[in-house]
């Protein structure tokens, strides 16, 4: 009896390491997508770019980020096999991935800062930016939920610059600031989130 | 009965060091010979001997990448990665019908 008990201690231990080997690839995720964001914000704060560079920049660390991205994917599809939660990775899931990153980037970058939302210009820029996060992450949110299971890790991710909206929309000054912050700040509460999955699952 | 037929129907992944292997190449992918051959505190002959098994099976890829020096690689496929999570369950399936003893 003592080996058996043995072996399912060993058991659920393989299952916490694997569940934790997961959320760590979901923070990394998020780590380097934070890395491009503060990236942008270094050349925002150098240079004095036109709105026109968002459409040039976030295309291209799109792309850039989707490679290390389909990377972790990958190793999440593997890792789901292993603990009984397969990740559905279909033609359709991607493509639904993608067609939220692109809405996002047409309605943030595109038709929201041309539309005189805020009370400036700043202001138009800083809304554009959250929605674009808040709307793109949540999309992809709402394809991982249908196919490969609900992650509650990634729900500040969106719903921090979701709630920043409205505060964007009223500044005059340093709404892209604030906008910057935000978006760090969910991301980084994210990352803190799934880590702390990870804790868990280790030690449970 | 359904996790018994599973685990006698796994000969590969019912030996220890080959389950070792397959678990330690889940999380990381890909992995090279001599940092399994730490982990797991085997002989290169007896490594060698069980990977060929599992590479036999498709459960793993054998390759070679210049690292300092030419090495040899090892990555574990969809199907190694799937019949490996199926073992584990089933083997977990079948430690659940032995009742606990007080």
């Amino acid at each position: 009896m003592e080996e058996v008990r043995e072996l399912k201690n060993v058991l659920e231990r393989v299952e916490g390491k694997l569940i934790a080997a997961g959320k760590m690839y979901g923070a990394m995720n998020f780590g380097v997508w934070l890395s491009v964001m503060l990236l942008y914000y270094v050349v925002l704060g150098i240079f004095d770019i036109p709105w026109q560079f968002n459409l040039i920049y976030w295309p291209a660390a799109f792309v850039v980020a989707m490679s290390f991205t389909g990377r972790v994917w990958e190793r999440l599809k593997r890792l789901g096999k292993a603990v009984d939660r397969e990740i559905e990775a279909s033609k359709t899931s991607g493509i639904l991935v993608m067609a939220s990153w692109i809405t996002g980037i047409i309605l943030g970058w595109g038709i929201i800062p041309r539309m005189g939302v805020g009370v400036s210009e700043g202001a138009a820029l800083a809304v554009g930016f959250l929605s674009f996060i808040t709307l793109s992450i949540f999309g992809m949110w709402l394809v991982f939920a249908r196919y490969s299971g609900v992650e509650r890790e990634i729900i500040p991710s969106f719903l921090i610059p979701a709630m920043g909206i409205p505060i964007a929309w009223n500044m005059e000054t340093g709404a892209m600031v604030w906008a910057g912050f935000t978006v760090a700040l969910s991301f980084t509460l994210t990352i803190l989130w799934y880590l702390h999955s990870a804790f868990k699952a280790i030690e449970r | 009965m359904e996790a018994l037929r599973e685990l006698s129907r796994n000969h590969t992944l019912g030996n220890p060091i080959r389950l070792g292997v397959m678990l330690y190449l889940l999380p990381r992918g890909r992995v090279l010979f001599r940092d399994l051959l730490k982990v797991l505190e085997v002989t290169p002959g007896n490594l060698d001997s069980h990977l060929k098994a599992l590479e036999k099976a498709g459960y793993i890829e054998i390759y070679k990448v210049i690292a300092d020096r030419p090495r040899t690689a090892v990555r574990i496929t969809e199907r190694g990665a799937k019949e490996t999570g199926e073992y584990l369950r089933a083997l977990k399936e079948a430690l659940s019908l032995i009742p606990a003893e007080d």
